[in-house]
C-alpha cells in the first residue's frame, strides 16, 4: 500500500504545483499576432489584450485558493462549528457542499437521550415543586399573589408559571420560557426578567444591523410573549364608564366600532399614577363564548383585550380587578400563557408576513391580499385583521398548491380591479371580532393540532413602531417563528435592540425612560446593580475614580444610576410621586461638541448666562481646554438626568431622552441646558425639547 | 512570526531613439525579449553595479512576474527591504537587444493585484484617448 500512497502523493503535488502556476501566471500576447509597422489598431489591440489578461489573472488567483461552502456565507448565516448537515446551507451552495462532503467523507449520527435520564428529571421536578411553595410572591398552590379574585372565576387566580412536561421542566419552575426559547437561547444572550426568560440581545454584533433592519431595509422580529395579554369582559357602556379613567387616553368610542387597535397608558385612576403603556383592542366574542361568561347580562358583553408590560402587570391587574370585583357584570380573563405575541418592525414587515401567509382562510381574504405589496408605513393606521392560516406545510401539498396558484394568480389579476377591496374591512362600523380570542376561550373544548388544522392569527399595525404585531396561540408560536426566521431578510432582536429602536425614534422606552413609574424606579435599581458590578470588576488602575476626577471633581449622587434621591424634598418623600408631579420627559441633543451617555447629569442655565454660553460656542468656538471655558455649575443647578443616550444613527448625531424639572421648562417647548456625563468634569451646552 | 513582505514594481521599457507613437511613449519591443531573459539581464546588471553584496541581497526574491513585449510593460517582484536596489538596477539597464533603452518604474505596490490594476488603468486611459482621437484623426 505504501507504493500506492507515494504515487498518489507525487501526482497530488504535481497537480497542486501546476494549479498554483496556472493561477498565478499572466498570459502574454503571442508574437504570431504582430506584423511590422506600428499602427493604432495594433496598439489598441495589444493594450486591450493586456487588460483582459491581467483581469483574468486576478480572477484566477482569487479563486484558486480553496474556499469551502460554509466560508462563502454572510455572518448572520454562518454556523460557529462547521456542521455537516447539508440542509442547513442555502440552496445555492448545497451542491458545492454536497461535493465537498463526498470528498471529506465524515459522518455524524444524532444522539438520542436515554429514557432513564428523562425519568430522573421528572423525579427532581416533583421534589422541587414540594420545596418551592415557600416563595412570598407565589402562593402555596403556585399562584401569584393577587388581591381580588372571585370563586366563580369571574376574576380568576393567576398562575405564576405554566407547568410543562418534558426534558426542560425543571428549568421552567421559577420562570416562564417564551415559546421560541429553544431557538432563541442558542442565538442570543438571555436574561431573567419579570419572571420570564427574555433575550437581551443576539450574540452576534447587531447595533448597526438593527438600525438598518428597522429603518432602511428588511425587518426585525421580536418575541413579545412576555408582555401579558388579558381581557376585560362586560357590556360596552359599563366598560367604558368604569374603566375610562384607568387609561390616559380614556376609551374613545370611535375605536369600539372599527377594526383598529390603539395604544394608551394604564394608570391608577385614584392616585393618577402612571403604570405602563398598553395596546388595546375591542373584541366582540362569539355566541358560544358569550354564554360561558360567569356574569350577569352576558348576552351583550364585549371584551377589551389589553397587552401591557410584564413589570407592571401585577399592579395593573390588581387595580383593574379591584374595580371589576365590585360590579358583577364585569369579568376578567388571563391569557398570558395561552397567547403568544410577536412584533415585527421595519419597512418590509408587511411583505414578509404576506410571504408567510399567502393562502388564508377568512372572510377578509381579499382585504388581506389587497395590502400584500405595501411597505409597513402605508398600512392603514392601527389596522387589525385576523384569519385562519396553515402553519405547517406538507411538501406534496405545496407542490400541488404551487401549480394551482400560478393559474389562479393569472386569472385573479385580470379579473380583480386594483384597490377595489382595499380598506373595506377598516371602513366597517361594527365592533370587531377576532378568531384568536374566541379560540382561546374555547380551547378546552376544541384542542388545536397545529400540524393539521388552520391556526387563527391576529395582526395589527403599530404606527409608532412602524411594525406589525402578530398574536397567535402559544402552541403555534414556535412554528410561526421558525417560518419567520427562515426568511432571508428577517433578523431577530432582544430587549436591548428594542430599546435602541425606541431611542432612535426618539420615543421613551418603558421602563427605562419612565422614572415616574414604579417599574421605572425598579429599573433604576437594576441599572445601578449592573453598572456597579461592571465597575467593580475592573482593576482600580483602569476604572474611573468617582471621588476625584477631572479638575478635582467629585460625582454628584450615585454614579451608577440616575439618582432621583438627589431631589429629595421633605414635603414629597415618595420618589415616584415627586418625579411624576415635578418632572417632565424631554428629548435632548448636544449643540456642538460632545457625546451623550446614559445617566448624564442635566443642569439648568440662568437666562443671562445662556447668551454667554451661546457666544462662546457659536462665535468663538472654543474647546473645553481653553481657559475661558466656564466651570461646571453648582449642585443646586442640577435639574434632571438623561435616562437613555447614545449616538443616534437615524439622526446622525448624539441624542438622548431625559427627565428634567418642570420648573426649568418655564412653559416653553424648547431651550438650553448644560449636560455633563458621569465621570466627566466638563459640562457642555445642549438643547432640550418637549416630547410630544 | 515576521511575515515576508515584498514589493511589486510596475515598469515600462522606453526607447528614446525610436519614433514616438502619438503622445504615448511605450512602443512594442522586440519579440525576443521574454520575462526570463529580462530577469537574467537584470541579475547581470546587479552583479556588475552592486557586486556580490547586491546579488546576495536580492537574488532570492527577485523575479520578473510578467513582461509583455507588445506593450513593453512588466511587473517585477522584489523583497520589501531591497526594492530600491532593484529599482536602481533597472535604471542602470541601458541596453536591450542592441537598442538603447530607459526603464521607467511607474508604480510600486505591496500586492500584485494593485500593480495589475494600475496597469489596467493606464491601458484603459490610453485606449480611451486613442479611440476619441480616432474620431478626429484618421490613421497614421
Amino acid at each position: 500500500m505504501k507504493r500506492f500512497g507515494q504515487k498518489t502523493q507525487s501526482k497530488d503535488t504535481n497537480v497542486k504545483r501546476s494549479k498554483f502556476a496556472d493561477a498565478r501566471h499572466i498570459q502574454v500576447e503571442s508574437p504570431a499576432l504582430k506584423n511590422g509597422a506600428v499602427d493604432i489598431k495594433r496598439f489598441v489591440e495589444s493594450r486591450s489584450f493586456e487588460i483582459s489578461a491581467l483581469q483574468d489573472a486576478m480572477h484566477r488567483s482569487k479563486h484558486s485558493s480553496a474556499q469551502r461552502a460554509f466560508q462563502a456565507l454572510p455572518r448572520c448565516l454562518r454556523r460557529r462549528a462547521a456542521s455537516h448537515n447539508i440542509k442547513r446551507i442555502p440552496k445555492a451552495l448545497r451542491d458545492r457542499a454536497y461535493y465537498e462532503m463526498q470528498l471529506s467523507s465524515s459522518a455524524t449520527t444524532p444522539v438520542t437521550p436515554s429514557k432513564q435520564r428523562l425519568k430522573r428529571f421528572i423525579k427532581r421536578l416533583h421534589r422541587k415543586l414540594a420545596r418551592h411553595g415557600s416563595s412570598p410572591k407565589i402562593t402555596n398552590s403556585g399562584q401569584l399573589q393577587t388581591e381580588h379574585s372571585t370563586e366563580n372565576s369571574r376574576i380568576p387566580l393567576l398562575p405564576a408559571v405554566k407547568l410543562v412536561n418534558g426534558k426542560f421542566a425543571g428549568r421552567q419552575l421559577r420562570k416562564v420560557w417564551l415559546p421560541t426559547h429553544l431557538w432563541t437561547a442558542k442565538r442570543a444572550h438571555m436574561m431573567n426578567a419579570w419572571g420570564y426568560a427574555i433575550p437581551e440581545s443576539p450574540t452576534e454584533k447587531s447595533y448597526r444591523p438593527t438600525h438598518r433592519a428597522a429603518f432602511c431595509l428588511n425587518a426585525i422580529a421580536f418575541d413579545m410573549s412576555y408582555q401579558p395579554l388579558f381581557a376585560i369582559t362586560g357590556p360596552l357602556r359599563v366598560l367604558q364608564e368604569t374603566f375610562g379613567d384607568c387609561f390616559t387616553t380614556g376609551l374613545p368610542s370611535a375605536y369600539t366600532k372599527t377594526y383598529r387597535s390603539f395604544n394608551s397608558y394604564v394608570k391608577n385612576s385614584q392616585t393618577n399614577e402612571l403604570l405602563c403603556p398598553c395596546l388595546l383592542q375591542w373584541h366582540n366574542p362569539s355566541e358560544d363564548c358569550k354564554t360561558k361568561f360567569p356574569i350577569r347580562n352576558n348576552g351583550s358583553a364585549v371584551q377589551l383585550v389589553v397587552r401591557l408590560h410584564a413589570s407592571a402587570f401585577l399592579d395593573a391587574w390588581n387595580h383593574l380587578s379591584s374595580i371589576a370585583v365590585v360590579d358583577d357584570q364585569i369579568a376578567m380573563h388571563d391569557w398570558r400563557l395561552q397567547l403568544a405575541s410577536f412584533d415585527i418592525l421595519g419597512p418590509d414587515a408587511n411583505v414578509v408576513l404576506h410571504d408567510i401567509f399567502p393562502d388564508v382562510q377568512s372572510s377578509e381574504k381579499r382585504t388581506w391580499e389587497s395590502v400584500s405589496k405595501l411597505p409597513t408605513t402605508s398600512l392603514p393606521f392601527g389596522a387589525s385583521i385576523d384569519f385562519d392560516a396553515p402553519l405547517v406545510n406538507h411538501e406534496s401539498e405545496l407542490r400541488q398548491e404551487g401549480n394551482g396558484k400560478k393559474k389562479d394568480n393569472k386569472e385573479s389579476k385580470s379579473n380583480e380591479a386594483p384597490d377595489s377591496e382595499f380598506g373595506l374591512l377598516w371602513d366597517k362600523h361594527e365592533t370587531p371580532s377576532f378568531n384568536v380570542f374566541n379560540y382561546v376561550q374555547q380551547k378546552k373544548d376544541l384542542p388545536l393540532n397545529v400540524q393539521k388544522d388552520l391556526v387563527p392569527v391576529y395582526l395589527t399595525h403599530q404606527p409608532k413602531w412602524n411594525g406589525v404585531t402578530v398574536i397567535l396561540p402559544w402552541e403555534a408560536a414556535k412554528f410561526f417563528w421558525q417560518k419567520l426566521m427562515f426568511r432571508k431578510g428577517v433578523r431577530f432582536g432582544g430587549l436591548k435592540n428594542l430599546h435602541q429602536i425606541a431611542f432612535e425614534k426618539k420615543m421613551p422606552f418603558f421602563p427605562a425612560d419612565y422614572p415616574d413609574t414604579k417599574s421605572g424606579q425598579a429599573y433604576e435599581v437594576q441599572r445601578k446593580q449592573r453598572n456597579e458590578e461592571y465597575w467593580r470588576r475592573r482593576p482600580p488602575a483602569k476604572r474611573v475614580n468617582f471621588e476625584n476626577f477631572g479638575k478635582n471633581f467629585s460625582e454628584i449622587g450615585d454614579p451608577f444610576s440616575c439618582d432621583w434621591d438627589c431631589f429629595r424634598d421633605d414635603s414629597h418623600s415618595n420618589t415616584i410621586e415627586r418625579t411624576a408631579q415635578f418632572f417632565k420627559r424631554v428629548e435632548v441633543r448636544m449643540v456642538q461638541r460632545g457625546a451623550l451617555h446614559d445617566r448624564a447629569r442635566v443642569y439648568s442655565i440662568d437666562h443671562g448666562k445662556i447668551d454667554v454660553w451661546k457666544k462662546l460656542i457659536y462665535d468663538k468656538k472654543i474647546t473645553a481646554e481653553a481657559a475661558e471655558y466656564p466651570p461646571c455649575p453648582e449642585t443646586d443647578a442640577l435639574c434632571g438626568f438623561v435616562t437613555t443616550a447614545n449616538f443616534n444613527l437615524t439622526a446622525g448625531r448624539p441624542s438622548g431622552i431625559a427627565t428634567i424639572k418642570s420648573g426649568v421648562l418655564d412653559g416653553e417647548s424648547q431651550g438650553y441646558c448644560l449636560i455633563r456625563n458621569v465621570g466627566c468634569s466638563i459640562p457642555r451646552l445642549a438643547q432640550w425639547k418637549i416630547l410630544l | 512570526m515576521v511575515r515576508f513582505k515584498s514589493r511589486y514594481l510596475l515598469f515600462e521599457v522606453l526607447y528614446p531613439q525610436d519614433k514616438q507613437f502619438h503622445e504615448f511613449s511605450t512602443i512594442p519591443s522586440d519579440n525576443a525579449i521574454t520575462s526570463s531573459g529580462l530577469s537574467k539581464l537584470l541579475r547581470n546588471t546587479i552583479a556588475e553595479n552592486f557586486g556580490d553584496v547586491g546579488i546576495g541581497k536580492v537574488a532570492s526574491s527577485l523575479s520578473v512576474k510578467y513582461f509583455s513585449p507588445s506593450t513593453s510593460t512588466g511587473i517585477l517582484r522584489v523583497s520589501r527591504q531591497h526594492f530600491r536596489l532593484a529599482w536602481a538596477a533597472l535604471c542602470f539597464l541601458r541596453e536591450l537587444n542592441g537598442k538603447p533603452v530607459v526603464i521607467r518604474v511607474v508604480r510600486v505596490s505591496g500586492t500584485i493585484k494593485k500593480a495589475e490594476l494600475a496597469a489596467i488603468d493606464r491601458n484603459a486611459t490610453e485606449v480611451r484617448q486613442l479611440s476619441s482621437l480616432n474620431d478626429v484623426v484618421q490613421t497614421v
